[in-house]
């Protein structure tokens, strides 16, 4: 196991670095910089605009400026945020642990959801319950996930359903609560969000969970533990469910990618101050470095995403063993 | 993605005999894949939609009742048309019509009653809420106020406007019937040949509109916008970009995919070894996060045209990484068969061996994995252009249409900007629901025989 993990850390280095390259060159593909923008205003001379430059080494050619960052980053230094002239470590650091919250509620959300609904639907398949199940699973995966949001809103706004907010991640006296409630705070701000984000992994899980539990269902170990006469219950989950649900955990890091990538609408949508915010406000005023520590950090996500679900994977299943 | 090789709907055991002797006489795989497909009924229904679909957004022009980027600036977040059937004054049904709508108040009315207490036996006011109503004329609006009261029983009433709205001009207003296969008012080209001829409009008025003309009547079936575009026809031509783009997407990542996995399955080796990485770090990326800064990157003033190409390019570029993986396991198998063995030993050139030996027997898959990606690559740019980063105003998609309701007090008074929304989600529930059936279809395990 150790040597297997280490053998895939060694793996992920160059991956990081590619992908760092791509993301460098592909954002400085862009005509004009961050520079350029502020040149709009007529207020700022060329002589203060071409300092800017210098200081951000904007006037360098690209390579000299990707391996210049590169040499940062073995530091931990990803430079200073353009708009913002604050460290971009500062500036991310929260941004990712937000979204890391909201995929984690979400991911609870629609485990605890899609696995017995899963179950239910393998052991009840063709009758009118799974079919209405199957249903709710093709609105769950057809659904956009900004449109259900806006939906979602929609419906909050005309209601005021609970009470609860429509946008943000706190409130603006949070400053004032106390810990429990400012827990209560953020609590009610991620409903929506976790709701959305969790429908459409939700439909595709329960899905997977019916086909596998299936499959499980008519082996020949199934019917033999039925032939001895052991009840339905211990059956399904002593016996089939157990050797169901293995697939399952390789799903799991897969729809670690799927949530980063949807999060990053739904967290628009909501205006979550997320990854994806971030990236999205860092893309359209090319300040570049936060913008290549959020496809940095978004890749870095989806890779120990992969290789946690790998782990899980042998740690469940006796069968897999890495050496 | 949804997983499972379970058939449907499969009950008729006793015709299974005939069916599967039926199916011995066809010869041809994908034949035998059509007639299992036409057996799965969710995915002929989802395909029957997407023909409908197709068909409309292709023939946009002749649906329309506008063009989509035509203006009428007077009639802004105009609400969806009511079409009437019945004659105001008689009651009875008639030809459709509709009236013009001019901008009136919404009033709110309180009633108040006096209500004896039942324990202590004091008089209290008690104030009611008796809803709302829209009305254009203010003597109008007070003898309705006074109606609503006295239907309550109420001993006293208040109203007032809350909010500016679009109300049907029942007074001043004629009557526009609904006709069809009539005249627009404006040409249009399609395939190079001018036209105005219209599936249904609107007809003569039953007497002269007294407003304007930017004032007079438009048929609005699914409302307007901020700038007064008819959301309608915008749903039609905005469905062209919607629906074609992610056909165009998969064609394009299929290739790329087959081709590099293809080439890397077939040298191996160290080849196989660094196409494999480069294909790695594509998929190590959160797909959404590059689609943000690769779109970010095209400048704003580009062509339409061009830009729903480079748009296009990026989401395939974003997408061909699991393939062309999957497609290199593949290859690495059937290359060493006989018949890539024999093709080499005739001299055949690498890339021919690839492409017309090797690749065609990775079809059936790559069909089934086309069809089940095209719903996400229609995900993905509805979710680019709703953040302003795919196809740019004026031109409509239904991602961007969408983004009119995100601020949500707009969204709030004006819900028909959702409508867009529900094309969205219709197009990619009919391909998933095709996807699911065509995967089933060419699986040979599956029961739908």
């Amino acid at each position: 196991m150790r040597t297997y993990l280490l053998r895939r850390f060694i793996h992920v280095i160059p991956l990081i670095i590619g992908v760092s390259m791509i993301s460098f060159f592909v954002l400085n593909l862009a005509p004009g910089d961050y520079v350029a923008q502020m040149a709009m205003n007529p207020d700022i001379s060329p002589r203060l605009l071409a300092q800017i430059r210098a200081e951000f080494g904007l006037d360098q050619p690209v390579w000299v400026q990707y391996f210049h960052w590169l040499g940062n980053i073995l530091t931990l230094n990803f430079g200073q945020s353009f708009a913002f002239r604050i460290p971009v470590t500062t500036l991310i650091g929260t941004r990712i642990l937000n979204t890391l919250i909201l995929s984690f509620f979400a991911i609870l959300f629609s485990w605890i959801i899609a696995i017995p609904l899963g179950i239910h639907a393998a052991i009840f398949r063709y009758s009118f319950r799974d079919n209405i199940l199957t249903f709710f699973a093709f609105f769950g995966i057809s659904i956009p996930n900004f449109f259900l949001g806006l939906l979602l809103l929609y419906f909050v706004v005309r209601t005021g359903f609970l009470g609860l907010p429509i946008g943000g991640m706190t409130s603006w006296y949070y400053d004032e609560l106390g810990f429990f409630q400012r827990m209560a705070d953020v609590g009610k701000h991620l409903v929506l969000p976790v709701i959305v984000l969790g429908t459409a992994s939700l439909a595709g899980l329960m899905r997977q969970m019916r086909g596998q539990m299936m499959d499980a269902m008519s082996q020949d170990y199934v019917r033999t533990a039925r032939s001895k006469g052991l009840s339905d219950r211990v059956v399904i989950y002593k016996h089939a469910l157990r050797n169901a649900i293995n697939p399952l955990i390789t799903i799991f890091g897969f729809s670690i990618s799927g949530l980063l990538g949807g999060a990053a609408l739904t967290e628009i949508v909501f205006s979550y101050p997320g990854l994806g915010t971030m990236m999205l406000e860092a893309v359209r005023r090319q300040d570049l470095h936060v913008a290549m520590a959020g496809l940095l950090m978004g890749a870095v996500l989806l890779i120990v995403g992969n290789l946690i679900a790998d782990i899980l994977l042998a740690v469940v299943d006796p069968r897999i063993r890495y050496d | 993605m949804t997983q499972g090789t379970e058939g449907y709907e499969h009950r008729e055991l006793e015709d299974k005999g005939k069916v599967m002797e039926e199916e011995q006489m066809m010869r041809s795989p994908l034949k035998l894949a059509w007639v299992r497909l036409k057996r799965h009924r969710m995915a002929y229904y989802g395909g029957i939609v997407l023909a409908i679909m197709y068909f409309s957004v292709i023939l946009a022009p002749f649906y329309a009742p506008h063009a989509p980027t035509d203006l009428y600036r007077q009639k802004s977040y105009h609400p969806p048309v009511k079409i009437n059937i019945r004659c105001d004054e008689t009651g009875s049904l008639t030809w459709p019509y509709i009236y013009n709508y001019q901008r009136g108040n919404r009033f709110m009315v309180y009633g108040y009653k006096d209500e004896v207490d039942p324990m202590t036996g004091e008089i209290r006011e008690v104030e009611l809420d008796l809803g709302t109503f829209d009305e254009l004329d203010r003597t109008r609006a007070f003898e309705r106020a006074e109606e609503i009261a006295a239907e309550a029983g109420v001993d006293d009433f208040q109203y007032f406007p809350v909010m500016r709205v679009w109300v049907e001009d029942k007074e001043k207003s004629p009557r526009y019937p609904l006709t069809f296969f009539t005249r627009g008012e404006k040409e249009y080209t399609f395939l190079g040949i001018k036209s105005d001829f219209k599936i249904f409009g609107l007809g003569e008025p039953t007497f002269e509109d007294p407003y304007i003309a930017a004032d007079s009547a438009r048929l609005f079936l699914f409302g307007s916008d901020q700038f007064g575009r008819c959301t309608f026809s915008r749903i039609l031509y905005g469905g062209r970009v919607s629906l074609f783009i992610g056909f165009g997407a998969i064609m394009i990542s299929t290739a790329i995919g087959m081709l590099f996995g293809g080439l890397s399955g077939f040298y191996g080796g160290w080849v196989d070894n660094l196409m494999m990485r480069i294909a790695e770090v594509f998929m190590a990326f959160p797909a959404f996060y590059l689609l943000m800064a690769l779109t970010a990157v095209l400048p704003l003033e580009m062509a339409p045209a061009t830009r729903f190409f480079m748009i296009t390019l990026i989401l395939a570029l974003v997408g061909w990484g699991g393939l062309a993986r999957v497609i290199r396991g593949m290859v690495l198998s059937i290359r060493q068969q006989d018949f890539s063995e024999a093709a080499r030993a005739l001299g055949a050139s690498d890339l021919r061996i690839v492409v017309k030996h090797i690749l065609p027997n990775t079809l059936t898959y790559v069909i089934v994995a086309a069809t089940i990606s095209i719903p996400s690559f229609i995900l993905m740019e509805a979710g680019l252009s709703f953040i302003g980063l795919g196809i740019q105003e004026p031109q409509p998609s239904w991602g961007n249409m969408l983004s009119a309701a995100q601020q949500i007090r707009v969204l709030e008074q004006h819900p028909w900007l959702l409508i867009p929304g529900f094309f969205i989600f219709v197009g990619v529930l009919a391909f998933s629901l095709l996807g699911d059936g065509i995967r089933d279809a060419f699986d040979p395990r599956s029961n739908l025989s």
